[in-house]
């Protein structure tokens, strides 16, 4: 119990946590860590006065669990699973293995969302969340982004059929339920995939419309890599 | 009426818990070899680190949780007297389980946390049939998830109420079917009294930590299995069934089962699968917070082997015929 808080205390300070989830759970994570240590210490405080006792007690208060006192039951040693993980695969965020397995997902957006994005004003050379970008140009006719330079930033997913997207993930919970949102980059160099980089370009009308799998394009104008963003995922776009 | 069922219950041992996560394994490893290895051998280790992250990911974003549950069912055991529960609940079994029912909204969170909690009611002397529908009412109909699906469908509102219908009505018909049908040998539950040398404070961190490590040894080995086949089943599989009616809504629910995300994700992931009909989706969020890899493992782990071959596959029946019900009648 001791080294599962002090994993997730680990994952914390390190900030290495939003690897693998929301960062709002941060604040329920840090009362978990700290209620798991605090009563792991306890146990091991129990455990080393009934040994410092001796003999002279009875043998320990019988268990209703029927297995022996203080020990620990056997599927608890998996616990250590996700504790030798941490410690020893390096941390690394989903990328672009995921983000190449699934299509598209842009669900269609409430009519309010559409709005607020034909709305808003876009200055040239706007960094523009991947998902937005995607939403505008397959449910919103490229309202925003028509004639308009952008800045796009994510990490490069090469592509089977030639070429590269760029992507960048979202999840809602955890790393389980992430979701990629993709552009085609287009008039861009080779890069190797999981390079996080910032597109500016502009939108190439004429994709497929209206359609959540459809993949909208861009044509870069410059690309530029950047280092990799501490929390690398970004929240489900509505 | 309560003290005869707990007396019966806890005949139930130990020794079918563990020959219950013997089975669990070994059927896990037959399905990992004749599937999943070829693939890996084939296969870069972009891969393998993608599932070791979603592994890491499930089990960290299941652990306030499990945290949650784990302390408010070993407050329950050290804190709360049986009386409570006689006094809250109905006496007769039968309205005490929609009343569980209901009780559901008032625990957020995901499933991890109601395990421990059912766990520790049933042993406090509430009946096993109104534990269990608090078991699966509460990771469903709670507030945040509610919200969270109507985030997720904004032009489809009524998809939160379908699923908060159909997820309440499949909680209560299945503690309805517990109540006819269960029988106290299937369940092992662990007498939870006080040992009369500790203080009610040693009592609860007792609880609290032997519950931990129950409990969070089966989340691990089930968020191992989830994470291996969220990663290396190949999407395409899904694709081909998306528009045949019935074969659909079973796929997703399949689905659900296999993914195990939380509880207040779901409703994100079922609105991306956009070939699916409605009632499939809805399929998909009724049957998830109920009957998923990590909850049967932690069933077996917390109640044994014999009541989750019972109880999880009648569970994932209901919930499809109440996720159609609901669809044809709502949306």
């Amino acid at each position: 119990m001791l080294l599962c808080g002090a994993m997730l205390l680990r994952l914390l300070l390190s900030g290495t946590y939003t690897y693998y989830v929301v960062e709002v759970m941060q604040y329920l994570l840090y009362p978990s860590a700290i209620f798991l240590v605090v009563v792991g210490l306890w146990f091991v405080a129990v455990g080393i006065r009934s040994q410092a006792r001796g003999a002279q007690q009875p043998s320990e208060p019988v268990d209703d669990d029927r297995h022996e006192g203080h020990g620990a039951p056997a599927i608890a040693y998996a616990l250590v699973l996700p504790i030798l993980a941490v410690a020893f695969i390096p941390s690394t965020p989903l990328g672009a293995y995921s983000a190449a397995r699934e299509g598209n997902s842009a669900a269609a957006p409430s009519a309010e969302t559409l709005q607020a994005l034909a709305a808003s004003p876009v200055e040239p050379g706007t960094e523009m969340a991947v998902q937005e970008f995607v939403v505008s140009a397959v449910w919103n006719d490229g309202k925003g982004i028509r004639n308009r330079p952008v800045s796009l930033t994510g990490f490069v997913t090469p592509d089977p059929a030639g070429g590269w997207w760029i992507a960048r993930l979202s999840i809602a919970c955890c790393a389980g339920d992430a979701q990629p949102a993709k552009v085609k980059v287009l008039d861009a160099p080779d890069l190797p995939a999981d390079s996080w980089v910032t597109v500016t370009g502009e939108w190439v009308p004429g994709g497929t419309t209206r359609d959540p799998a459809a993949i909208p394009e861009i044509r870069a104008q410059s690309v530029e890599t950047i280092p990799p963003p501490a929390n690398p995922y970004e929240e489900p776009f509505r | 009426m309560s003290v005869t069922d707990k007396q019966e219950i806890s005949a139930g041992t130990e020794t079918d818990a563990r020959a219950g996560l013997i089975a669990f394994v070994v059927v896990l490893s037959v399905v990992a070899v004749l599937f999943i290895v070829p693939r890996i051998m084939s296969t870069d280790p972009a891969a393998l680190s993608a599932a070791s992250t979603v592994f890491v990911a499930i089990v960290v974003q299941a652990m306030p949780f499990l945290v949650l549950g784990v302390a408010l069912s070993a407050a329950i055991t050290a804190f709360v007297p049986v009386s409570f529960w006689q006094r809250a609940l109905p006496r007769r079994t039968s309205l005490a389980v929609p009343v569980a029912g209901c009780a559901g909204a008032v625990l957020p969170g995901c499933e991890c946390a109601s395990v421990p909690v059912s766990s520790a009611l049933m042993g406090r002397g509430v009946a096993p049939a109104a534990a269990l529908t608090f078991l699966l009412a509460a990771p469903a109909i709670n507030p945040v998830v509610i919200v969270s699906t109507l985030v997720a469908f904004p032009n489809d509102p009524a998809m939160a109420g379908a699923r908060f219908a159909a997820s309440l009505a499949t909680a209560v018909i299945m503690g309805w079917l517990w109540m006819r049908f269960g029988r106290g040998d299937w369940l092992a539950i662990r007498r939870r009294t006080h040992l009369e040398q500790e203080s009610r404070g040693a009592t609860f961190l007792h609880s609290a930590g032997h519950d931990f490590l129950h409990a969070g040894g089966f989340l691990v080995l089930g968020a191992l299995a989830a994470a291996i086949i969220n990663v290396f089943v190949p999407r395409e599989w899904l694709n081909t069934v998306a528009d045949k009616p019935l074969l659909s809504v079973i796929a997703l629910a399949l689905l659900a089962v296999v993914l195990s995300i939380c509880s207040e994700a779901d409703a994100f992931v079922a609105a991306s699968l956009n070939e699916f009909s409605p009632a499939a989706k809805l399929a998909f969020l009724v049957v998830g917070p109920m009957v998923d890899i990590k909850l049967i493992s932690m069933q077996i782990g917390m109640f044994g082997r014999a009541f989750a071959i019972r109880f999880a596959p009648a569970t994932f029946a209901v919930a499809i015929a109440m996720s159609l019900t609901a669809s044809w009648v709502i949306l």
